[in-house]
C-alpha cells in the first residue's frame, strides 16, 4: 500500500460525501417506490463505505515509502496545472474565438509545454493542424464548425 | 435454399468492380476519418453521408458499410497507437493492444485487431442471416428481469478484471454509475444533478467519459512523466501476424465471435457490453478481442 492510497482514499470518500448529501435535496423515496434521490443516495453511501475501507486498509501496511510516494505524486504538478489550464480555456474560447484559432492555440500552447523546444516546431505545427482541420472538414466535407467573429 | 438463392444475387450485385472499388473508398476514407479520437462510426457516416449523394442507392449503401467498418477500425487504431479509443467499443482493444505496441509488437496487434474484427464481422453476419428469424423470437423474450441479469453480471465482471485491489474496482464501478445518474432520472423523469446545464440534461455519454479516462488520462501521465514519445519509436512492420499469433488468437477469436453475436444480438442492448462480455474468457496474453455486434 502506497501514500497514494491514502489520497484516492479521502478524494473518494469527499465524493461520496458529497454525492449523498447532494442526493438528499432530492425526493428520495423508498425501496418500492424509488426516487429520484434513491440511487444516487446508495451509491454515495457505497463510495463512502468502499473508501473508508481503502483508508483502513492502507493505516495498516502505513509504511516508511509513503512520504517519498506523495511526494512524487505532485513532482510534474506545474506542467499537469499547465495542460489543464490549457484545456481548460479552450472550453471557453471555442465559442469566443471560433474553431481554428482555438486548435492553433491549443496544439501551440500544449506544446510548449513538451520540453525545452523552440517556439517555431509548435507554431509549424499548430498552423498545419489548424490548416489541415479547415481543408478537411471546412472545405472537402463542408461541417459547419464553431465560428468565430472574423468568420472563420 | 432460399438463402442461399439470396446470397448468389447479393454477391453478383456487390461484387462488380465498380460497387468494389466504392467500399474501397469507403473503408479508406472511413479508416482515415474515424482514426480521430472521438469520431464513431455513427458520427463519420453522418460527415460522410453527403459524399453518396451523387450515387445510386446500392453503391451508396455499400460505400456507408464500407465507411461503418473502417471508422470501426480507425477507432481501434488509435486504442493500440496512442492508447485512445475512437470510439466505446475500441475500449477494450486498449488493454492489450496498447501493452503489445509498448513492446514493439505494433504492427501484430493492429493486424490480428483487423483479422479478430473480420471474422467476428463475417460470422456473425452469416450467423445472423441464418438464424435470425429463430433468434429474434428469442431474443424477444428478453425481459426486464434477464436484462437485470446481465447487467449484474456486468458489473460483477469488474470485480474479476480489475487486476490488483477489489476495493479500487468497486470504487471505480460505483464512480462509474454515479457518473450514469447525471441527468434525467428513468423513473420519475427529474433532472438531478444538472446544475442548470441543458447539456448536462442528456447525462454523460461514454464517448467523453472514455475520452477522459483514456486519452485525457494518458496525455496526462505523459506530460507528468515529461513526453517519451515512445509511440513514434517503435517501427510498425510486419502487420501480418505470425504463426503463432494466430495459434494464440484462435480461441479468442472463436469465443469473441459466438459470445459477440449471441449478446449483441439482444435488442437494446447498446454497443459497447458486447465488447466487454468475451473477456472474462480470456487468456492471458495477446489476445485482441474483437467482437462484431449484428444488433
Amino acid at each position: 500500500m502506497k501514500c497514494t492510497d491514502l489520497v484516492s482514499g479521502l478524494f473518494w470518500l469527499i465524493m461520496g460525501l458529497l454525492l449523498s448529501f447532494w442526493s438528499l435535496t432530492y425526493h428520495i423515496g423508498s425501496f418500492i417506490q424509488p426516487g429520484p434521490g434513491f440511487l444516487p443516495l446508495g451509491l454515495g453511501l457505497l463510495l463512502i463505505f468502499l473508501s473508508c475501507i481503502l483508508l483502513l486498509a492502507h493505516d495498516k501496511k502505513a509504511s516508511s515509502v509513503g512520504q517519498k510516494e506523495l511526494s512524487s505524486l505532485f513532482s510534474g504538478w506545474r506542467r499537469l496545472a499547465y495542460t489543464v489550464l490549457v484545456l481548460l480555456v479552450t472550453i471557453f474560447l471555442f465559442e469566443q474565438i471560433g474553431y481554428l484559432f482555438t486548435v492553433f492555440l491549443l496544439v501551440f500552447f500544449s506544446m510548449l509545454v513538451t520540453g525545452p523546444r523552440s517556439w517555431r516546431t509548435p507554431l509549424i505545427v499548430a498552423l498545419l493542424s489548424a490548416l489541415g482541420i479547415y481543408v478537411v472538414f471546412v472545405l472537402l466535407l463542408k461541417q459547419e464548425l464553431p465560428r468565430g467573429p472574423l468568420g472563420i | 435454399m432460399d438463402i442461399l438463392h439470396h446470397l448468389v444475387q447479393g454477391f453478383s450485385v456487390a461484387v462488380t468492380l465498380n460497387n468494389l472499388l466504392f467500399c474501397f473508398l469507403g473503408v479508406l476514407i472511413g479508416t482515415l476519418i474515424g482514426v480521430l479520437p472521438g469520431i464513431g462510426p455513427v458520427a463519420t457516416i453522418s460527415i460522410l453521408l453527403p459524399v453518396t449523394f451523387g450515387m445510386d442507392a446500392v453503391s451508396s449503401i455499400i460505400m456507408l458499410a464500407g465507411v461503418y467498418y473502417g471508422a470501426q477500425y480507425g477507432g481501434s487504431t488509435t486504442s493500440i497507437l496512442v492508447n485512445i479509443p475512437g470510439e466505446a467499443s475500441s475500449i477494450i482493444t486498449c488493454l492489450d493492444g496498447y501493452q503489445m505496441a509498448r513492446q514493439g509488437r505494433a504492427g501484430p496487434a493492429l493486424g490480428i485487431s483487423a483479422f479478430g474484427s473480420f471474422i467476428g464481422g463475417t460470422a456473425s453476419v452469416i450467423g445472423l442471416m441464418i438464424l435470425a428469424p429463430l433468434l429474434a423470437r428469442a431474443a424477444l423474450k428478453f425481459g426486464p428481469p434477464e436484462y437485470f441479469g446481465l447487467m449484474l453480471f456486468g458489473l460483477m465482471m469488474v470485480t474479476y478484471l480489475c487486476m490488483g485491489s477489489v476495493t479500487k474496482g468497486l470504487i471505480m464501478a460505483v464512480a462509474g454509475i454515479a457518473l450514469s445518474t447525471i441527468g434525467q432520472d428513468q423513473i420519475s423523469g427529474m433532472t438531478r444533478f444538472t446544475l442548470g446545464s441543458v447539456t448536462l440534461m442528456d447525462g454523460v455519454g461514454i464517448v467523453p467519459v472514455a475520452m477522459g479516462v483514456f486519452g485525457i488520462g494518458e496525455i496526462l501521465t505523459n506530460i507528468e512523466e515529461g513526453i517519451k514519445q515512445e509511440v513514434f519509436k517503435t517501427n510498425i512492420k510486419q502487420l501480418f501476424p505470425t504463426l503463432k499469433d494466430w495459434i494464440d488468437c484462435k480461441w479468442p477469436i472463436a469465443r469473441g465471435t459466438i459470445i459477440g453475436f449471441l449478446v449483441g444480438i439482444l435488442p437494446g442492448e447498446g454497443r459497447s457490453f458486447p465488447h466487454l462480455s468475451p473477456i472474462p474468457w480470456k487468456n492471458v496474453y495477446p489476445d485482441i478481442q474483437k467482437s462484431s455486434v449484428p444488433a
